[in-house]
């Protein structure tokens, strides 16, 4: 991939939420398969109103489960995109980098000076008479 | 020892300057910092100062390098940064400066007007070039028409042939003019011809492919060629005043088609010269402002420096009979040996030999400027306690203090150890990449204010994630470390019957059974909130409780350590008389009243257990009836805590409700008692003063403490803040059923983020930097803080080449 898509700033927005996306979410899924109290708020699943225990616990894991597969899933999606934003980050860097060539001077800087001015002076005359002539 | 709580002790000295070694040694002392000086001359005018001339010469020098700095960046190239530190150039090297710069300067605006002239000879010529070309081709073409035309009509009609004849004889008398017009202006143009000459010419144009830079703007436009017929020479002059009107040119054109090519052919060739000319003088151009630009920096800091020599030379006195220059200056005692060193060695630079600069230390009545030894870590802080005012000289510094309690108290409103992991990254990243950061983006004012206080927002990042676990919130979710004290005993059938179920703390029939269960393991969490209260319907009714208390506790002792600071003051300015009459009425205040809230707060906490929850004292209420001296029996809510509190309330507020009459005449009584030694003292201004002083503290006392209950207020808002968007924004992923959730999630968390830092962490930080901000300036420092001295402010190169800094 040459081609920059996104810009340099877009791109380093996108690999800082990527890497912070990374970590939350395979946290959230070790948390989830872990089965965390704090976390059951957030979802809802079929055998919740289930009277036998077997049945609703077992609602309740699977439901975990789906959760946690769920991020890590999320957390490979924001890798995939932490790679190509990283990459439109680097060629932007690279981009930049690269210094503009300055031109070569070969003359001594007095030396210049004083024949630059003869020259100057000589086509000032000049263009007086062109002037005059027309 | 004390330096880090106070500022720095000055002297005000003299230095005796030979004339010869004064630009030397200021040069010097100007590299090191050190020193203040003050003007003393300051009822004289800028323009008949001493060394006005120099001054006046450096701006010279200052305007024509900013000319060539214009110049360079006009052309696109690229400045050399000076990476050493330049030392100031010496007095003779002026000279030498002023006459290279002159001599650049000179040549850089000869190369511009020579350019711009053979600019507008080339702009011109190709003008020409172009008119001819288009005349030549109208011409042509007329000639063609002519012929046809002459053809048809000797076709067409034989009998006027005579006509043809006159008309051909007239065409012959036609005169005409061409030139050269800004395209936007031909119809204007044409329309004017048309009217003032009544139709009687005939107008010829074309346009100009290439487009022609207009001298006067330099813009590029486009231009038209325009020939213009007519019979007479009052027409002529009549067009030609038209044209000069419309600024269009008129250029000669010759009536011989032979004459007009070779006009043409030397109009070409003169073109071909011009351009190799051109372009010579573009080379040229290049080459002086490519080695102007390699030095033009260091010339800039030179002439900086001498400038600012001679503007702090100017405001020394000139000793006319014993031939030296008078400088006083402001010195930090630890400094004085640096100076003396300075001054030597720049009488050795001048070469002056024998005859070394004096200094001479002097006893003055006057406040010296407050001058504290600062590193980059404390620098920040320093920032935040000199914007409410600059500490009275030699007065207790609260900077070393705030630096641990400000971000304290913004982590109290920040709580959120994930919200404070994410600043924290932020700001270490800032701190580890400090130097290569450091010359970044400086024009851009948010940028440079997030880096210039990082280690603040290091410290404050620190202190969130301490008081998040302590809150047990990370982005609004509690984490469950140590294993909850609370364990869910119930049946199957308590649960299946209802949806809520309440835990209580002690061993309760909840079932109507005999079975008595524990629910609560009776050893509290180890560290914070038990993460339990994250799925608790009264978690914020529970919260609420605690953080209150905990805002009054620190709000207290905060008040209490700076009464208890000004008892350093009393003691360093020798007020003895101050600690009677101010100190000791204040502390007892506080303590009477405040000091024992805090008590009674750990008492309640300690002595009741969750079997009296119902029946436990209000602490509100006690302090109420405390002031009222009301002991009501009845509602157990003001029911005694312990058995002798009427009798200790009562002479505690007794000692207190003495404090204010001491505290309101003890002052006036002492001015009373010295009067008598010393006469001049407005007894009535006292009184007022110390009449304000005392509603101020007492009223403040109440009103500061409630003030600090925005610690309680803040977290909580934030708490439930980051709560909301958790529920409105991260919950639509988490919620979804099948693994359509993980693309949600994915995509659910990008707004989630974002939000997040703006404003959670930018917003909300921003609230609660400010409310601390408050907290310390009003409640705190107030206690103790006077802030009416000034900033000691050396001269120093090195700030003045920062104040202002080049546009790059």
């Amino acid at each position: 991939m040459k081609w920059p898509i996104c810009g340099p700033k877009l791109s380093l927005c996108c690999t800082i939420i990527s890497i912070w996306g990374i970590i939350q979410f395979l946290l959230m899924g070790i948390f989830f398969i872990v089965q965390a109290a704090p976390l059951i708020d957030d979802f809802d699943f079929d055998d919740k109103n289930a009277t036998d225990t077997k049945v609703f616990e077992e609602g309740l894991k699977a439901a975990f489960h789906q959760r946690a597969y769920n991020c890590w899933i999320a957390a490979f999606l924001y890798v995939g995109l932490l790679i190509f934003t990283a990459i439109q980050f680097r060629i932007h860097l690279k981009q930049s980098s690269i210094p503009p060539v300055p031109p070569t001077i070969t003359s001594p800087f007095a030396g210049v000076t004083t024949e630059g001015n003869g020259i100057n002076s000589q086509h000032g005359i000049q263009f007086i008479n062109d002037h005059s002539e027309t | 020892m004390a330096t880090i709580f106070r500022s720095e002790e000055m002297t005000l000295s003299q230095l005796y300057l030979q004339p010869d070694a004064a630009y030397s040694t200021i040069a010097e002392l100007g590299e090191l910092g050190i020193v203040q000086f003050r003007d003393l001359n300051p009822n004289v005018n800028a323009f008949q100062r001493k060394f006005v001339n120099e001054v006046r010469r450096c701006e010279e020098m200052e305007r024509k390098l900013r000319f060539l700095e214009g110049e360079i960046k006009k052309d696109e190239l690229s400045l050399t940064e000076p990476h050493e530190n330049l030392d100031a150039p010496k007095a003779r090297e002026m000279i030498d400066l002023e006459a290279i710069i002159d001599k650049l300067d000179h040549e850089l605006k000869e190369i511009n007007t020579n350019a711009d002239a053979l600019m507008r000879n080339f702009n011109e010529l190709t003008e020409l070039k172009y008119n001819l070309a288009m005349t030549q081709a109208f011409f042509q073409d007329a000639q063609q028409i002519g012929m046809n035309s002459s053809e048809n009509i000797l076709e067409q009609n034989l009998d006027s042939v005579d006509q043809y004849s006159t008309t051909v004889t007239v065409g012959m008398k036609l005169g005409f003019l061409s030139g050269v017009i800004a395209r936007d202006r031909m119809n204007g143009f044409e329309r004017m011809l048309w009217r003032v000459c009544r139709g009687n010419v005939y107008l010829k144009q074309a346009e100009i492919p290439q487009l022609i830079e207009d001298p006067l703007t330099g813009e590029k436009i486009h231009k038209t060629v325009f020939v213009v017929f007519f019979q007479g020479e009052q027409l002529k002059t009549r067009v030609q005043k038209i044209c000069e009107g419309f600024r269009a040119n008129i250029y000669p054109c010759p009536e011989n088609s032979n004459d007009r090519r070779e006009l043409a052919m030397g109009v070409m060739t003169r073109l071909e010269d011009l351009n190799v000319i051109l372009r010579q003088t573009h080379d040229h151009r290049q080459r002086v402002l490519l080695e102007t630009s390699k030095t033009i920096r260091t010339w800039q800091i030179k002439v900086k420096k001498i400038k600012a020599i001679y503007h702090t030379m100017n405001m020394f006195n000139n000793d006319v009979a014993r031939k030296c220059l008078i400088a006083e200056c402001w010195t930090p005692n630890s400094q004085i040996q640096t100076v003396q060193l300075a001054l030597r060695k720049g009488s050795e630079l001048s070469g002056s030999g024998s005859v070394s600069s004096v200094l001479n230390r002097m006893i003055t009545d006057e406040q010296p400027p407050t001058h504290h030894k600062l590193n980059k870590f404390t620098q920040g802080f320093q920032n935040l306690v000199d914007a409410y005012g600059v500490a009275t000289y030699r007065e207790i510094n609260p900077m070393p203090f705030v630096l641990i309690t400000f971000p304290f108290l913004f982590a109290v409103m920040f709580g959120d150890a994930g919200h404070g992991l994410v600043v924290t990254s932020f700001a270490l990243w800032m701190v580890l990449k400090e130097n290569s950061l450091k010359n970044k983006w400086r024009k851009q004012e948010v940028w440079t204010i997030f880096f210039g206080g990082r280690y603040i927002i290091l410290l404050m990042g620190l202190f969130s994630i301490y008081t998040g676990l302590i809150y047990n919130d990370v982005f609004s979710k509690s984490i469950n470390i140590f294993g909850s004290s609370w364990r869910v005993k119930f049946g199957d059938e308590t649960l299946n019957k209802s949806d809520t179920v309440i835990l209580e703390p002690t061993s309760y029939n909840y079932s109507r059974t005999s079975e008595y269960r524990q629910m609560y393991s009776g050893a509290p969490y180890p560290f914070g909130l038990d993460p339990v209260w994250q799925l608790a319907e009264n978690k914020i009714t529970f919260t609420n409780s605690a953080k209150m208390k905990f805002a009054i506790i620190i709000g207290i002792i905060q008040m209490g350590f700076g009464v208890v600071l000004s008892l350093w003051n009393h003691f360093h300015f020798r007020h003895y008389h101050g600690i009677l009459v101010e100190f000791l009425p204040q502390i007892i205040f506080l303590a009477c009243i405040f000091f024992y809230l805090i008590i009674l707060i750990f008492y309640k906490w300690s002595m009741y257990e969750g079997k009296d929850a119902t029946s436990a004292p209000s602490l509100l209420i006690h302090l109420i009836n405390m002031m009222l001296l009301s002991y009501p029996t009845d509602p157990p809510s003001s029911t005694k805590f312990y058995s002798s509190q009427q009798t200790l309330q009562t002479a505690l507020l007794g000692f207190a409700v003495i404090c204010i009459p001491w505290l309101l005449i003890g002052k006036p009584i002492y001015k009373i008692l010295q009067k008598r030694k010393q006469e001049n003292v407005d007894m009535s201004e006292v009184w007022v003063e110390q009449g304000i002083h005392t509603i101020e503290y007492f009223l403040g006392c109440i009103s500061h403490t409630a003030s600090y209950l925005r610690l309680w207020a803040l977290s909580l808002a934030h708490a439930q803040l980051s709560e909301v968007l958790w529920h409105m924004v991260f919950q639509i992923g988490l919620s979804m059923n099948g693994y359509l959730g993980g693309i949600a999630s994915f995509l659910v968390f990008m707004p989630w983020s974002t939000l997040t830092v703006f404003i959670l962490l930018l917003m909300e930080g921003l609230s609660a930097f400010l409310h601390a901000l408050r907290l310390h300036w009003v409640e705190f420092q107030s206690k103790f803080y006077k802030g009416e001295g000034y900033p000691f402010v050396p001269f120093s190169f090195k700030t003045i080449l920062e104040e202002t800094p080049f546009d790059t």
